[in-house]
């Protein structure tokens, strides 16, 4: 088992990867009184329109929606419904499904070594009725109609759909009700035994436990585990880098006000991949967050409100979108526009590295809670990077390596803005 | 963990929780004033306006700097009702001095912070600069404005509307449009004397704590104090359909309890709401697919039970027919493995508070304004909870009236 010290922030993580390619991560926290533990696979949305071969050689087309599906449906585990028995150990559980992902995971004070067992075995297991897959449609399309009324929702989609020919960003995590109608009980199964296995999955066990007794829980359950695995041909995803599907989209909705997302479309990551990504994170916050003019001068003038930023990186994705509720369209769009065209005059070391110290404090302050530490552990792993890891990483930032990060990706991006136009009276 | 409370001189306790548990250390002022519309967007916008930018730091950008360097500090404000109480906090949290460099004491700075955030604000001539004033209430409109687009809180507000005395604590716009930049500054000069109590947690000395306090903090003596309890009885009981454009319907659903926090029946019916969420999940969305979320909380220090959920307007008899079945059987045989169940769930979320600073400070407010006893004892109360008492109880959990927003697509 390796041993990884942060003695910087007094973090320790043990790492072992299982014989059947199950990569176990486990930070112990002295003191806490919750345990928790996140298992996840590299299974999301962005799977759509890939292909999977059954046993005789069959192709199937994976539809969209369907590891979300899996995710809810793996909750009906042979020996109960899965909420009951985490319920019955005094334990919380949910799971979560994005685009690279799907994630479950628990969270207790009581019966640790049963917990973390059941979350070792319930999503290893497919055992679902036809009923049981029909039934869990209405629940998901009332999922998904709750997040069409969602107007950032709603116009992220309108983004996304704007700005990318063929990647499956494009589509909704959820699917469409039509997909999520459509899909059947074969295809799940397909899925689960494509992309549950050990090798394609990781743990992440959070709190004050003994980890030799806690890895040896772990190796006893994987051990009396047999997987079958079955073929997957990846979609080939033509993306075009330097061109956009619509530049600009004005559309109505049921809203009060009027909503902008302006979003940069860059080519993928060439170098050090964590390091770009972090350089990007800072730029974003550099051009747009609260310690930025820019947004003094949007708010008292103004011209946006509720003003947000996110950098958005995946494989073969790299965005950067800006948006906000707008009362200036045009002249919100041409400040964005020339905020991001003069983005090099504001790479300054002083405000690096205040930018640097607050992305370290929200690493260090993630540590003060057992679930946040494993949920942000876990979800940096499907990016292929040791969330403490990049405190290291993040120091060595210099002005230097936003400057070449910049014209690598940012200058030469292209762009797309969608505005959506409030339509409800007053 | 090691525990201090004293009283300061103008009647302010200042509790200090020291562990070194977590990485940062957490500053809460806490101050109360009537609960109402009026008082709750006036202290949202005050609390905006103290803590986006002060007389030092004139501009977003440069406070935001300022904090960002001091390893991100982070100020909030936070409000709750508490029966006819309105609490609104202001907390300030830094990394303590083991997690940043050359192991700069942040303690002291966040003192200045509180100081800076609460003594030098951004005026001019005895108000709040006008611009600034005129900003922060654009900003706070079209918040709630936004807010507008969301049906949980659309739903919300129709049930605030129909109880009448049940506000909002996002606050209104109409109240909004009442408040001058004279009347805010009124009330900051009136700011100090509401404070009731500040609570720090972390890892620091407890006289070092107290001296900063003493000197970066200044209070008037305590005068007001309001009714921790709202007893007030909702005389409406019919059902409500309002239009909406939304795809999907959402629904509320209103009950009195008529248990109070503290009270002889206080831990039966937090189980019996426990209880009933259990079988809303089980029954509404696992057995009739009817929703994806559906929850009742107990807004205990006003007697209420307050259930939401989001359906397709087709289901809503339905669910209301099912809803109203999971009451009337919790008044009959109780399965026992279910109380257990329910009883375990606020046991453990209990427990975890401890793992949170927020959540222990907010614990240490409540056993203080209703005289919960320690965790211990609470833990005991509930474990001892019958269930010929859940029977009881649910003789008075009463249904006062439902609302359905019906989606227009």
């Amino acid at each position: 088992m390796d041993k990884w010290v942060y003695s910087d922030i007094k973090e320790e993580v043990y790492h072992k990867t299982l014989s059947n390619g199950l990569n176990v991560y486990l930070i112990k926290k002295d003191g806490f009184k919750e345990k928790c533990a996140f298992f996840g696979t590299g299974f999301g949305s962005f799977e759509t329109g890939d292909f999977l071969i059954d046993n005789d050689g069959n192709k199937h087309l994976v539809v969209g929606g369907i590891a979300h599906f899996l995710e809810h449906r793996l909750f009906d585990y042979y020996k109960g419904n899965v909420m009951d028995l985490y319920d019955n150990l005094g334990a919380y559980t949910n799971a979560f499904t994005s685009y690279n992902k799907t994630v479950y995971y628990f969270s207790t004070i009581d019966n640790f070594e049963e917990c973390l067992n059941l979350l070792l075995d319930f999503p290893s297991v497919f055992e679902m009725s036809e009923e049981a897959v029909e039934k869990e449609k209405d629940i998901i399309v009332q999922e998904l109609l709750m997040y069409k009324d969602m107007p950032d929702q709603k116009i992220f989609e309108h983004t996304m759909n704007n700005l990318y020919f063929e990647h499956p960003i494009r589509f909704d995590v959820g699917g469409e009700p039509e997909e999520v109608r459509g899909t059947s009980r074969d295809l799940l199964r397909l899925c689960h035994q494509t992309f549950y296995s050990p090798a394609n999955m990781k743990l992440v066990v959070v709190g004050d436990f003994d980890v030799d007794k806690t890895l040896e829980i772990i190796e006893k359950n994987q051990e009396s585990k047999k997987f079958e695995t079955s073929k997957h041909e990846v979609k080939k995803i033509d993306e075009k880098y330097d061109e956009v599907v619509k530049e600009e989209e004005v559309f109505e909705e049921n809203i009060n006000n009027n909503k902008i997302m302006i979003a940069y479309k860059m080519k993928p990551f060439e170098g050090d991949v964590v390091k770009e990504r972090l350089c990007l994170d800072f730029i974003s916050t550099l051009l747009f967050s609260s310690s930025s003019d820019f947004y003094d001068n949007l708010i008292s003038k103004d011209l946006a409100n509720n003003i947000n930023f996110d950098f958005i990186s995946y494989e073969g994705i790299n965005c950067l979108a800006f948006s906000s509720d707008v009362n200036d369209v045009d002249e919100v769009k041409r400040l964005v526009k020339e905020r991001v065209n003069k983005a090099l005059e504001l790479f300054k070391e002083e405000d690096l590295e205040k930018v640097k110290k607050s992305e370290i404090s929200f690493i260090i302050r993630s540590c003060n809670s057992c679930s946040n530490l494993a949920k942000y552990f876990a979800l940096y792993l499907f990016e292929n990077t040791n969330y403490l890891d990049l405190i290291k990483i993040i120091k060595e930032i210099s002005v230097k390596d936003l400057e070449d990060v910049y014209k690598k990706y940012l200058m030469k991006a292209c762009s797309v803005c969608c505005v959506m136009k409030g339509k409800k009276d007053d | 963990m090691n525990r201090k409370e004293i009283f300061l001189d103008s009647g302010v306790r200042l509790l200090m929780i020291k562990t070194k548990k977590f990485k940062t250390v957490e500053v809460a002022l806490n101050f109360e004033c009537e609960l109402n519309d009026d008082n709750i967007t006036l202290y949202n916008l005050l609390m905006k306006l103290l803590t986006t930018k002060t007389g030092v730091h004139s501009s977003r950008e440069s406070f935001k700097k300022y904090l960002n360097d001091l390893y991100d500090m982070k100020v909030s404000s936070y409000k709750n009702g508490y029966g006819a109480t309105l609490g609104f906090s202001l907390f300030v949290n830094a990394l303590n001095k083991d997690y940043v460099l050359n192991n700069e004491n942040l303690l002291k700075k966040q003192f200045e912070v509180l100081n800076e955030v609460l003594y030098k604000p951004l005026v001019k001539d005895e108000e709040f600069v006008n611009e600034y004033f005129k900003e922060i209430v654009s900003e706070y409109k079209q918040n709630l404005i936004n807010l507008d687009n969301y049906k949980e809180y659309v739903v919300n507000k129709k049930v605030s509307e129909i109880v009448g005395n049940f506000p909002i604590l996002e606050g209104n716009v109409k109240c909004l449009k009442r408040v001058s930049n004279k009347d805010l500054y009124d009330s900051y000069l009136n700011l100090s004397s509401l404070c009731k109590s500040v609570m720090v947690i972390g890892d620091f000395e407890f006289e070092e704590v107290e001296k900063l306090v003493n000197e970066y903090l200044f209070f008037k003596e305590v005068r007001h104090s309001y009714n921790y309890f709202y007893k007030g009885k909702i005389e409406n009981t019919e059902d409500k359909e309002f239009s909406s454009s939304f795809n999907q319907s959402s629904i509320a659903v209103v009950y009195e309890c008529n248990v109070y926090i503290g009270e002889e029946n206080y831990y039966p019916m937090l189980v019996f709401v426990e209880m009933f969420n259990y079988y809303l999940f089980k029954i509404v969305r696992e057995e009739y697919n009817f929703c994806y979320s559906i929850y009742a909380h107990y807004l205990s220090s006003r007697g209420l039970c307050y259930l939401q959920s989001n359906i397709e307007a087709k289901n809503y008899s339905k669910t209301l027919e099912l809803i109203d079945k999971i009451v009337s059987d919790l008044a009959g045989e109780i399965d026992l493995s279910v109380l257990e169940i329910c009883k375990k769930k606020i046991i453990n979320n209990l427990k975890k508070e401890d793992d949170s600073q927020v959540k222990s400070l907010n614990r240490e407010k409540m056993c203080f304004l209703y005289n919960l006893g320690s965790l211990d004892e609470t833990i005991s109360r509930i474990n001892n909870v019958k269930d010929e008492e859940i029977n009881e109880v649910s003789k008075l959990f009463k249904k006062k009236f439902s609302v359905i927003l019906k989606e227009g697509k």
